[in-house]
């Protein structure tokens, strides 16, 4: 009953290799083809080829009469092959599988195929978590190596990243997710889908409870760490950094100060670490931490508005009225010492 | 601290890739002067209005939208007035789907085009209507805009079949499905679904408070939004989530003004430019990004945030007077959602003010099909009063 389906479109050719179209076929000489009602003066036609009118005719009409069969089941791999966007289509094939009672292992195969020619499709990927949830006795394996080989050629494919979580969620695939995000960030350490899907595993791998328990946040406080001082002009690492806080905020862990202080000898025109430094400073005006010896609130809030106006005026120049409004914004709320402005830059407005 | 500048680094720099895509944006023709430039446009988007070639097979169930992208893009040079716009509204309409003895009402609303076999006229299939038929969010929306933009009054729609068809797709969680046939749920669909209900005012079929709460999930540590929960946060779900928040008359309780949440989503935002804007970090400027990031912000009311000119140059450095469009990256061919989409961001930034027609950003239109929008509003609750 079940077909191997690899090469759908050799499937449907006749022996010699040739295309032959549906309405030329015997086994199809009981359909009636239907074609698109386009007697309205229509808008925006398209230039189709005879193949695809003639393919999606006889779609047109299996799909009208719901019929669900061997010959129907193929007829959408064809109409799959010339349009895989069309999500009716996979709609009237799931349905076919559903009703023939179709083998998964063979669809699965078919996917990845699809999956691996249309990297960027919304419903090949859909279609594979659907057959992936009736493959008996999968394990969701195949569905990490199959994001891992679309990743490896395009490390941020967003669909591949997505249909990864959802494997990791519903076959409970946590434990090995964190070496794959240092293997992606060793490779491309500004890949930010990779530190992204880290703080996913930590955050959420211990289901309602966060993941992101006092133990966790030292440890990948310094794995990212040590990720900035290899490589500081990193917003990703910056941002998986500040991610790991934002419970707790950064003025609690002294650590992160220190660490900024000591970066700043060598990379005090790296904007992000500027930011960082004026964020931390604004988390201890904001939550009214206890200061260290020698230092105000103002002599704070004074430091801050400093870095806010060099990312301004030297290094962050292209952010420079948003880095000129969070600075006013400081200011009206903790004061402190502005710096003065140079002529012509102007200070925006504050609603 | 200042003593220490001197060994200010290069700034940001993202992949080798774009210095010879700017390289090749120096080399781009001169943007024409406007009358040029709005007929090379009108051009383009007729020609995309009439017929697209084979290549382009794979936008079949999503004409409607790349409609929607030329007659928007007409609309903000002010010349919807040249299309044949009778034509086009009764081609849209033949697009609706009704209720009847055959259809229930969570399958109405508007298809993409009569691709299944559906016929132009729909008192023809009221009785046995085609078992795979049914509604796409984004297709009600794109519907319902292009009648807007066009000067349509809504006469012909049926408000309530359409909206229950949109409430019939909202998920336990609060998302949104595309489509009875069309089961893929993220932010994209929460947003047809709140802008369908906004260009028909009236919310009260689906539930906001499940909208609002999965709209919040979607947040990530970074401050931008995913698509969906737990996934990376990216300038379209961005936008998506704040314009749907602020349609939803939610956007200051759920994101309040003086909020880290907000604050970190303002930071977001901003760092989304290199020249142009991305859609995450440290992936090419993208024009179809000066939508999503620029709306984004001009919805939020920071547009004066970002480097304008810087901005702008990138955005004509995409454009190709050969085609008449917007490509992606500058040195490609246009197609239509770019062409749009870069200039729509320009309009919602109102940084082209002489040149186009603003967009109300969270409504994804011009002010113009806005305020028309509204008269439509106010005369149905004078109706209503009077009844």
């Amino acid at each position: 009953q079940s077909q191997h389906l690899i090469e759908p479109a050799a499937m449907s050719a006749t022996a010699a290799g040739g295309w032959v179209l549906y309405r030329d076929r015997p086994d199809w000489a009981d359909v009636t083809p239907l074609k698109q009602d386009e007697s309205e003066r229509t808008v925006l036609r398209i230039a189709y080829t005879e193949k695809f009118s003639d393919v999606h005719d006889y779609l047109r009409a299996c799909m009208r009469a719901d019929e669900r069969s061997q010959r129907t089941l193929a007829l959408t791999a064809d109409a799959i092959e010339l349009n895989p966007a069309n999500y009716t289509t996979w709609s009237y094939r799931r349905a076919i599988l559903a009703s023939l009672d179709g083998d998964m292992e063979a669809e699965m195969k078919l996917v990845r195929g699809i999956i691996l020619r249309n990297q960027k499709n919304y419903q090949v990927w859909y279609h594979r978590r659907w057959v992936a949830t009736r493959l008996s006795g999968a394990d969701g394996t195949s569905e990490l190596e199959l994001t891992g080989e679309v990743l490896t050629e395009d490390s941020k494919n967003y669909h591949a990243w997505e249909h990864r979580q959802w494997a990791i969620r519903h076959f409970n695939l946590w434990e090995r997710e964190l070496a794959y995000t240092e293997l992606l960030i060793g490779t491309d350490v500004r890949n930010n889908s990779a530190w992204h899907q880290r703080h996913f595993v930590l955050a959420n791998r211990n289901g309602e409870a966060s993941g992101l328990t006092p133990d966790v946040v030292a440890a990948e406080t310094e794995f990212a760490l040590n990720w900035i001082g290899q490589c500081p002009n990193n917003e990703s690492a910056w941002s998986f950094l500040r991610g790991l806080h934002l419970d707790t905020g950064l003025a609690d862990c002294p650590r992160l100060l220190q660490f900024c202080r000591e970066l700043l000898a060598t990379e005090a025109g790296c904007p992000h670490l500027l930011a960082f430094m004026a964020d931390y400073r604004a988390d201890q005006l904001d939550r009214r931490c206890p200061l260290a010896e020698g230092e105000t609130r103002e002599s704070v809030a004074t430091e801050a508005l400093r870095l806010l106006h060099l990312l301004a005026t030297k290094a962050d120049r292209i952010r420079r009225r948003y880095w000129l409004f969070v600075a006013g914004d400081l200011h009206a709320r903790h004061g402190g010492q502005m710096p003065e402005l140079q002529e012509g830059l102007v200070q925006p407005e504050l609603d | 601290l200042t003593s220490q500048m001197s060994n200010i680094s290069a700034g940001d720099s993202s992949s080798s890739d774009d210095e010879g895509r700017s390289r090749r944006c120096r080399q781009q023709q001169q943007l024409p002067d406007m009358e040029k430039f709005s007929a090379q446009l009108t051009k383009y988007c007729r020609r995309v209005l009439t017929c697209l070639p084979s290549h382009c097979s794979g936008y079949d169930q999503n004409r409607l939208v790349f409609a929607w992208f030329a007659i928007s893009t007409m609309d903000m040079l002010d010349r919807t007035q040249e299309l044949n716009r009778q034509e086009i509204i009764d081609w849209v309409y033949s697009l609706q789907i009704l209720p009847s003895s055959g259809r229930p009402v969570a399958n109405c609303g508007f298809r993409g085009a009569p691709l299944l076999g559906s016929p132009a006229d729909p008192h023809l299939d009221a009785e046995n209507p085609l078992p795979y038929d049914a509604s796409h969010l984004t297709m009600v929306f794109a519907g319902l805009g292009i009648l807007l933009m066009l000067g349509d009054d809504l006469q012909r729609v049926d408000r309530d079949a359409v909206l229950s068809g949109v409430a019939a797709l909202q998920t336990p969680a609060g998302c949104f499905t595309a489509g009875k046939f069309a089961p893929e749920s993220d932010l994209r669909f929460v947003f047809s679904a709140c802008v369908s209900c906004y260009y028909l005012n009236d919310f009260t079929k689906i539930d906001v408070d499940r909208s609002v709460a999965f709209l919040l999930a979607c947040q990530t540590y970074e401050g931008g939004f995913g698509q969906r929960p737990g996934s990376e946060a990216h300038g379209g779900s961005t936008f998506c989530a704040i314009a749907s928040l602020k349609l939803l008359g939610r956007l200051d309780s759920a994101l309040p003004a003086d909020s880290r949440q907000r604050s970190r989503l303002l930071r977001w935002l901003c760092q989304r430019q290199h020249r142009g804007f991305h859609g995450r970090p440290y992936k090419d400027d993208d024009s179809c990004y000066t939508f999503w990031i620029g709306a984004s912000l001009a919805a939020l009311g920071r547009a004066n945030l970002i480097d304008r000119s810087a901005l702008v140059e990138f955005v004509f450095s995409c454009y190709s007077g050969m085609d008449g469009g917007f490509s992606k990256y500058p040195g490609d061919s246009a197609d239509p959602l770019h062409t749009y989409l870069a200039l729509a961001g320009l309009a919602a930034l109102r940084l082209e003010d002489e040149r186009l027609e603003p967009i109300r950003p969270e409504a994804n239109i011009t002010e113009r099909a806005h305020l028309h929008m509204l008269a439509l509003h106010r005369a149905a609750a004078a109706s209503a009063a009077s009844h």
